[in-house]
């Protein structure tokens, strides 16, 4: 009975998405407050019957319900009770629900926290995000139903979750990503109702910027979880393969930055209205198309996507509706640019060269994602883009974006007074390559220009930032004072700039210092790898829950003669019968070490691949402080203040 | 299954509550600009459509019925289950004629032979004349009689032969009838075919007969064809000893006079030996006449002194004896007729009896 009364309160749902963007719209078009009083209620209820959908699909996969067919599919009676809990939105169906009951979610927060937004404006930002909502559950309903039912034949048991996503790495990455993903659906929805509106001289963007914030930073994290559940899991080191699933999620994160930074600017100055509109749009496009491309299979192959002509056609017009629908809207009402001067050395000018930097890397990811696809789709062959292609852009414009926020934060809105300036920057850039190269003599890393471009754009940030607090901030206050007058905003942006310096330094150490070496290995031998020697001490079968294993212990022992034991397994899945590698790794703030099995050789031998990867904790750091900056920074309490005083007039 | 429907019941009340919330507020807030009636109008609109569509819905993409149904059968049996959902399918495709040919199958599986029959007749109605439809049908038929054979059950089996010669449950069927009738070389004979015309091929209906007991049952029958045989020629010798043993039944005796009515006798006299059964009529079985001068003597009352062709001698095995001098010449003891009387006598022992004429009839 669970998964009916799932079904049903995803209709009622539905009903109550359709009834706000109807009811919310119109009574905002007609100014009519009674009509518009429905807000919180519609979006409470729309919140709370998501979450019973959401919790009767769980139950049922808790339950080991395989009279649900998405249950049989993704789930076995044998899996973990945790894992059980995460394959609810394992597969398609239940990933789907889980986006609408986050974008559910989202549309209750506006509703209850929104209070500094005046009612018309309210009711109209909900009423777009209403019909995002409807849109979607329509969808699911519809085309991808995660409660359809197997009653004739019902499984004895499910077909267990894929080995690959039998991990704490699957629990929490696909919820921050589409947490990211229909995060910057708010956004639209604002960007949406003010061109609605038509009045765009009120300062719609300082509403939205916690919103964007805090999508933002649920979309970094989720991109850092993936990145760190592909490192470990998928068995190979690697921590960003530039996978077209990648970079689906990547490139709303691009133009997310983008646009928080757009956003900056037109909340302090009124300038790039329109691009900052455009953004907004332009994010959740992405989002919209990233989910897409993973969900509907056209990633996997061009023809998945054609063989469910259904899903396939109502994916394009969902995206036809929001993308165009938008752009459209944009088109004819977009406000007529406001003259607003600013020099070219100023902070709004390295603000734009910032989103032309990271536009470049967006239509280039994008070009090289969906290139293969459409010589694909023309039947014209198969073809990858893989790793080369994309470094070959991305490294240098990295170099070019990191150099731009040192000198970005640095300068001054409107005017920046270089004169001044000049002796500074000619100290931290000197500072920068002596220091670069003494860092790499030090510690011994190997000498390339990308190590020294590397750390010396890190130290490059990092010194301008000193610069620009102790000129800044200690100017009026002293020490601890300064400390604590500092703003949430301030504190937030250096976070998360930091944060794109840790990960600078966490990639450039890994790329260019790494080691790594494959070799064939009997029990009891010993391979060295740099000053590391790996010994393989012994293999053994051990019985998981629902897998077999093989697993290997390893001895290592580093140059100063210490030990430390590690333990790389190969799974033998019992249900689907897959076999997997769980890597030994040995973490820590500096360096990882990577042990990871091949296949066996005989004579119990094994191919062994063994990894030191300085730094790499780094790349993922850098995310997370760059996620925690940009909430720290969603928290000013400018961002609070009741604005109906100075009025939304719609 | 109304327990689902309370339960939807409920989630659409508890949205109508949520949407209609606002609404209290304001009854119990009065603020100054009031809602207009027109827009309660439209506000109750909009709810009727909410609760249509979503229960509309809900009907065409939930899963309710098959719920109930599933919920229904999981407290069966599986081919009672199976036979609700195959009664349903049929109520609802009359036509179906495979759902028909499973209910049937499922009737027989429940003893149910009578619904089996009309099942299998309905579908060879829709398929047209067909040798396994005629065939089942016939079996189904056959045991719904109670195991009797009919002119019915033997016109749908020829019908199914003449179709098909070698149609299996046809085969087994006139087999299995013969067999029941006690006809064994029929049984083997039918159930032989069956054997040959299949075991080189795996056609449809070969699958559902497993051949190894078919020719278990063949060895069945011969071995009873054998045992009945052997019956019958027992009983043959049996009587045919009894006969001989019969025919071998005789009286020996050894009949004297009494010394002191010898007096009373002339050697002219007649005297009657003979034999009576010990009850019924009192007609001799056997009886031998001589003359008194003959006295004493030794002689044998058997068949060949039958006086009856329907009551021998040798068909008793006890009988009394008798011998009297008949003074009046005529059969029967008549007052003054001296006599001698064993009361009984067993006709299969060979010894003499020795009869003595010692009695006066008062």
């Amino acid at each position: 009975m669970i998964p009916e009364l799932g079904l049903f309160s995803l209709i009622i749902a539905l009903g109550f998405s359709l009834a706000m963007s109807v009811i919310l719209l119109s009574g905002a078009m007609a100014g009519n407050h009674f009509w518009i009083s429905f807000s919180k209620n519609l979006a409470l209820g729309l919140f709370g019957f998501l979450s019973i959908s959401f919790i009767a699909l769980m139950l049922s996969f808790v339950g080991d319900d395989f009279s649900v067919a998405y249950v049989a599919n993704n789930s076995n009676s044998k899996l973990p009770m945790p894992l059980k809990v995460s394959a609810t939105w394992a597969g398609h169906e239940g990933s789907l629900l889980l986006w609408v009951w986050i974008l559910g979610g989202w549309i209750c927060s506006v509703a209850l926290f929104g209070a500094q937004l005046s009612e018309v404006f309210k009711a109209r930002v909900l009423g777009i995000l209403g019909m995002v909502a409807t849109a979607f559950i329509l969808f699911t309903v519809l085309t991808s139903n995660p409660f359809e039912r197997l009653l004739v034949n019902i499984p004895l048991d499910g077909g267990d979750l894929n080995p690959l996503l039998q991990d704490v790495g699957l629990i929490f990455h696909p919820p921050l990503l589409y947490m990211g993903y229909v995060g910057f659906a708010v956004a639209y929805a604002f960007a949406i109702a003010a061109l609605l509106s038509g009045d765009l001289q009120h300062n719609w963007t300082r509403w939205v910027r916690p919103w964007t914030n805090c999508a933002w930073a649920f979309l970094t994290l989720g991109i850092m979880l993936g990145s760190w559940w592909a490192y470990y899991e998928l068995g190979w080191g690697g921590w960003w393969f530039w996978d077209p699933v990648e970079n689906a999620s990547f490139m709303p994160w691009l133009a997310g930055t983008a646009l928080i930074h757009s956003l900056a600017v037109t909340e302090k100055r009124e300038a790039f209205r329109s691009w900052t509109l455009l953004l907004a749009i332009l994010t959740f496009s992405l989002s919209l198309l990233g989910t897409f491309l993973v969900r509907s299979g056209v990633l996997t192959s061009v023809h998945s996507f054609a063989a469910d002509p259904e899903r396939g056609l109502f994916i394009l017009l969902i995206l036809g509706l929001a993308i165009g629908g938008a752009f459209i809207l944009f088109a004819f009402k977009a406000p007529a640019s406001k003259k607003v001067t600013y020099e070219l050395g100023s902070r709004e000018s390295f603000l734009l060269f910032n989103n032309l930097v990271l536009m470049v890397i967006l239509v280039s990811v994008l070009m090289g994602t969906l290139y293969p696809l459409v010589i694909d789709a023309l039947g014209l062959g198969k073809m990858s883009v893989g790793g080369p292609f994309f470094n070959s852009f991305f490294v240098p414009l990295t170099i070019v974006l990191t150099i731009l926020v040192g000198l970005g934060q640095t300068t001054k809105w409107r005017k920046t007074n270089w004169r001044n300036l000049r002796t500074p920057l000619i100290v931290v850039f000197t500072s920068c390559v002596v220091l670069s190269a003494a860092i790499i003599w030090l510690a011994n890393l190997t000498f390339s220009i990308w190590a020294m471009l590397g750390i010396g754009v890190s130290l490059w940030v990092v010194g301008l930032s000193g610069y620009e607090f102790v000129t800044t901030k200690l100017k009026h206050a002293s020490g601890w004072k300064a400390l604590v007058s500092l703003k949430p905003s301030y504190i937030g942006m250096q976070l998360a700039h930091l944060g794109l310096v840790v990960g600078v330094i966490g990639v450039t150490m890994v790329s260019l210092n790494g080691l790594s070496v494959d070799k064939r290995m009997d029990v009891g031998e010993t391979v060295s790898l740099g000053q590391l020697e790996f010994q393989f001490m012994s293999m053994d079968r051990v019985q998981g829950p629902n897998y077999i294993s093989d697993q290997g212990t390893f001895r290592v022992t580093n140059e100063a003669g210490k030990e430390l034991h590690m333990l790389a397994e190969k799974r033998s899945y019992s249900v689907g019968g897959q076999v997997m590698t769980e890597a030994g790794i040995d973490a820590s703030f500096t360096r990882d070490l990577f042990v990871a099995l091949g296949e066996p050789l005989g004579d119990g031998a094994w191919a062994v691949r063994l990894q030191y990867k300085p730094f790499i904790r780094w790349i993922w750091g850098g995310g997370i402080l760059m996620a925690l900056g940009a909430v720290i920074a969603a928290l000013d309490k400018r961002y609070r203040k009741s604005t109906t005083s100075q009025g939304i007039h719609v | 299954m109304s327990q689902l429907w309370i339960m939807l019941a409920l989630l659409m009340g508890l949205a109508v509550v949520v949407v209609c919330w606002p609404i209290v507020g304001l009854y119990f807030k009065r603020p100054a600009n009031m809602p207009r009636v027109r827009d309660y109008w439209l506000m109750s609109a909009t709810l009727m459509v909410f609760i249509f569509v979503s229960f509309g819905l809900y009907a065409q993409l939930g899963e309710s019925e098959a719920l109930a149904r599933k919920q229904q059968t999981d407290q069966m049996p599986q081919v009672e289950s199976l036979i609700l959902q195959l009664q349903q399918q049929v109520k609802k495709d009359p036509d179906d004629s495979q759902a028909l040919f499973f209910l049937a199958k499922s009737y027989m599986a429940l003893e149910k032979y009578g619904l089996a029959a009309s099942a299998f007749d309905q579908a060879s109605v829709i398929v047209g004349p067909n040798a396994e439809l005629l065939a089942l049908q016939a079996q189904a038929m056959f045991y719904a009689q109670g195991l009797k054979p009919s002119a019915q059950v033997d016109a749908l089996l020829a019908k199914s032969i003449a179709m098909q010669p070698e149609q299996a449950t046809a085969l087994s069927m006139l087999g299995f009838m013969a067999f029941h009738s006690g006809d064994y070389p029929e049984a083997i004979i039918q159930w032989q075919r069956l054997v040959d015309t299949h075991s080189s091929e795996s056609t449809n209906d070969t699958a559902a007969i497993n051949l190894d007991l078919v020719k278990q049952a063949i060895q069945d029958a011969q071995q009873r064809l054998t045992k009945s045989l052997n019956q019958s020629l027992a009983v043959d010798e049996q009587s045919k000893a009894q006969t001989e043993q019969a025919e071998r039944r005789q009286v020996n005796l050894l009949v004297t006079i009494d010394e002191g009515l010898r007096a009373l006798v002339s050697d002219t006299d007649t005297i009657f030996i003979y034999a009576q059964a010990l009850t019924g009529p009192k007609m001799p079985l056997a009886a031998i006449k001589i003359s008194a001068k003959e006295l004493p003597v030794a002689l044998a009352l058997d068949d060949s002194n039958s006086m009856l062709v329907s009551n021998k001698l040798s068909n008793h095995s006890n009988v009394q004896v008798w011998a009297s001098v008949n003074f009046s010449d005529v059969p029967g003891l008549q007052s003054g007729d001296l006599y001698g009387h064993i009361g009984s006598v067993n006709t299969d022992e060979k010894g003499t009896i020795s009869l003595i004429i010692s009695e006066i009839k008062p």
